[in-house]
């Protein structure tokens, strides 16, 4: 289905220009991307994500919903996770202390040929044909909550883990660029959405995060202090415009015959939002089926 | 699409995502092929996309159907409701961590859809779970989902659901908020009297964490009514919560008697949480009265109570308010003593910031027992740790009373670095008048020495004495 939302991508140049300048100079290394639902956010938020798979930039990706609520131990587990889980041992540690677990360490094998991606594979599955190290892995024993004999303040276990997790971060950023991609944070509880601006995009202020980039997209533009706003790049998706719906129309294969009045009708009909654009070729195509 | 996938299509609409496997417990009648079939046909359409690895509706597009299945949430919509219901339930048995958090979540929303009050039963249950962990997050997230069946909850449950988001909204600290939801369900007469009367505490406590006693008083005074007449199990909390109300507002005869009572109806209803906070509260009451034997006495009382519920973490608060009272009778060696148990007991839970405030607590008894180094080293421990945690202003007090402290030791170099350091974190602080305060004093403690105007006329007036001395000398000597 991805490949299908590639395939059938259409303007927002702009945006993916400013992105791309972000990710080479890094002036601004914050990018927010804001609209109304059905604009198209998580649609660019899924070129940005292929575009990096080309230039094999690593990235972790977090997606909100009403029911996956990522709180800020979660963001930090699934950053984690997605950027290599032996990077971040004395963080994993720390969250299995906190939560009562005995933390477990094994050695997998990692497989570091090619595109210098490291991909960690559970129970020392084996991957492509080089292998060149072992590392130690420690295992999040992923509860949830705060063990009972211990009474570490809430602020006081946020502290500890934002730290070492920063520390862990700041080490893989030291070597190499990384991207990370927020989507529908509209839906970030409070306390998670001022962790994240606090303390994540907060550290950017220190040099040490300098190849590191993230990318927000949500459908409300944030608040920022002005100490933000100096790493903070916006953009607000729009309408699309008439060239946009005709080419549209050209990647989902309506022939020429109908795609003059068709695409007219269609920037009337739909105002240029990419959703309702969407919906009615599919209807289109169901009625012509 | 024919009538079959509009069907399918507007019954993914109740699960927030769904996956092959969600889609087959929705529409259990289609065998493996054409379930298959008919989930990838619905993975096809611009209305769904692709997330955590499985599929959802647009937010807009969930929002109509679900919209339309709550318009009527009767025959299809309980069904396919307790399905999911069921299901995540059945996860959620062989998850742990996270998974069975997400799990519960979804059991909890669809449980609301299959049989609102079980699902509100069971919103609460995973609440109170949250909110004793500290996850307010959490919170949050089970009172949105909550509230997509707002239309059609009743209010009894929309009172229920209300009043955990104000409990919520206090945990913030979001004080207008917490106060109009907390009235609300105080004045719903649909909730249960016991509800209403718990709603009216916490407001009342809500106003006592403002510092606004007049209107706490009113309010608890308001909860004890109302708590006679159904939700007497109340009353000791209330009786407790009021009396500390009259305490911080100055009427202690008043805080005295209040406490005492609501010991009594702790002890009769063998609540012995309360009695432990009675007596601690108390034991603050008749220190503020002077009457220091008999605060040291509630105190021990309390942590007697405490160490029944092995409670260490509150006993840690109470061994803390003993350090003070013996304070008060400068019994600087039990003073100590106090303040190390309570010390060590945070140690021990790992709260760091506890552990910085005990050390800062024992600075002044180490200096009244002239242990100077030891004053020194808490000191300075106390400050590591709070700005470890992140805690500037309390950093900055610390620095302050070090400062003060090298000053009484004559040590100007280390004086003058902890006043600086102490005026800088004040300002960093956003405490601008202190710091102004703390700047003033350090200037005047720079100012070199001058020689005291009385000194000088002592002098003067000592050399004319003796001037007058040898004038007479030198007379008699003459004749």
């Amino acid at each position: 289905m991805n490949e299908r939302d590639l395939s059938e991508f259409v303007d927002r140049a702009a945006e993916m220009g400013r992105f791309r300048d972000m990710l080479q100079s890094g002036n601004k290394p914050i990018f927010f991307v804001s609209g109304d639902s059905g604009f198209g956010k998580s649609s660019l938020l899924l070129r940005m994500v292929h575009d990096c798979s080309v230039q094999q930039i690593r990235k972790a990706e977090l997606t909100w919903s009403a029911t996956r609520n990522y709180d800020y131990v979660g963001i930090m587990r699934k950053i984690r996770d997605d950027l290599g889980a032996q990077n971040f041992n004395e963080f994993t540690r720390l969250v299995n202390r906190f939560t009562g677990a005995e933390s477990q360490e094994v050695q997998i094998k990692i497989n570091l040929e090619g595109s210098g991606r490291n991909s960690v594979a559970q129970g020392a599955k084996i991957e492509g044909s080089t292998i060149n190290t072992m590392a130690n892995v420690v295992i999040d024993q992923m509860n949830v909550l705060p063990r009972t004999d211990m009474a570490v303040p809430e602020a006081e276990r946020m502290i500890r883990l934002t730290d070492l997790f920063l520390q862990a971060l700041a080490a893989i950023v030291a070597n190499e660029r990384i991207v990370i991609f927020f989507d529908a944070v509209e839906k970030m509880t409070e306390e998670t959405a001022s962790w994240v601006w606090n303390e994540l995009l907060g550290a950017m202020r220190d040099p040490k995060f300098a190849n590191l980039r993230v990318v927000q997209c949500g459908q409300k533009k944030p608040s920022l202090s002005r100490d933000m706003q100096k790493l903070t790049e916006q953009a607000e998706l729009g309408p699309l415009g008439a060239a946009d719906v005709d080419e549209y129309l050209v990647r989902r294969g309506v022939d020429e015959s109908s795609r003059v009045n068709a695409a007219r009708w269609l920037m009337a009909a739909s105002a240029g939002r990419p959703d309702a654009l969407a919906n009615m070729v599919d209807a289109f195509f169901q009625g012509r089926d | 699409m024919d009538e079959a996938g509009a069907a399918y299509l507007r019954a993914c609409a109740i699960p927030h995502q769904l996956d092959l496997q969600i889609f087959r417990v929705l529409v259990p009648g289609l065998d493996e092929a054409a379930a298959e079939a008919r989930y990838k046909e619905l993975g096809e359409l611009s209305l769904i996309r692709s997330v955590n690895g499985g599929l959802a509706l647009h937010d807009q597009a969930r929002k109509y159907l679900f919209g339309q299945w709550l318009a009527n949430p009767q025959g299809q919509f309980v069904v396919f409701s307790q399905r999911l219901a069921d299901y995540f339930s059945h996860i959620a048995g062989q998850s742990h961590g996270e998974r069975l958090d997400t799990a519960w979540r979804q059991a909890m929303f669809h449980r609301i859809g299959a049989t609102a009050d079980v699902g509100i039963e069971e919103l609460e249950r995973l609440c109170r779970r949250a909110r004793k962990a500290g996850r307010l997050s959490e919170c949050e997230t089970l009172i949105t989902l909550a509230h997509e069946y707002d239309r059609v909850l009743n209010a009894r449950q929309l009172g229920v659901i209300a009043y955990h988001e104000a409990k919520l909204a206090a945990d913030r600290r979001q004080w207008p908020a917490a106060e109009t939801l907390f009235r609300n369900v105080a004045d719903n007469t649909e909730v249960s009297s016991e509800r209403r009367v718990k709603a009216l505490d916490r407001l009342g406590l809500v106003f006592s964490s403002q510092r606004r006693w007049r209107e706490a008083i009113q309010t608890f005074e308001l909860a004890l009514e109302r708590a006679r007449s159904g939700g007497e199990h109340e009353l000791p909390f209330i009786l407790h919560d009021l009396g500390v109300a009259y305490r911080e507002s100055g009427d202690l005869a008043k805080a005295q008697a209040l406490l005492e009572q609501a010991i009594r109806e702790a002890r009769a209803t063998e609540n012995v949480s309360c009695m432990a906070a009675g007596y601690n509260s108390l034991g603050t009451v008749r220190l503020k009265l002077r009457q220091v034997q008999q605060a040291i006495s509630d105190y021990k009382e309390s942590l007697t109570l405490l160490n029944q519920l092995q409670d260490e973490n509150r006993a840690a608060q109470v061994y803390n308010n003993l350090g003070a009272a013996y304070s008060d009778l400068a019994d600087w060696k039990t003073s100590g003593e106090m303040y190390t148990h309570s010390l060590q007991i945070k140690e021990n839970a790992g709260d760091t910031l506890g552990q910085a405030k005990s050390l800062s607590n024992l600075m002044p008894v180490y200096q009244n027992e002239n242990l100077t180094s030891q004053a020194i080293d808490a000191g300075k421990r106390a400050i590591s740790m709070f700005e470890e945690m992140r805690d500037p202003y309390d950093a900055a007090v610390v620095k302050r009373n070090l400062a003060k402290l090298y000053r009484r030791l004559d040590n100007r170099e280390e004086a003058v670095r902890a006043y600086t350091d102490a005026i800088e974190s004040l300002r960093a602080s956003d405490a601008a008048n202190e710091a102004a305060g703390l700047q003033q004093e350090f200037n005047d403690y720079l100012k070199p020495r001058s020689f005291p105007w009385w000194g000088c006329g002592i002098i003067v007036f000592s050399l004319l004495i003796l001037l007058g001395i040898f004038t007479v000398i030198a007379f008699l000597d003459s004749r």
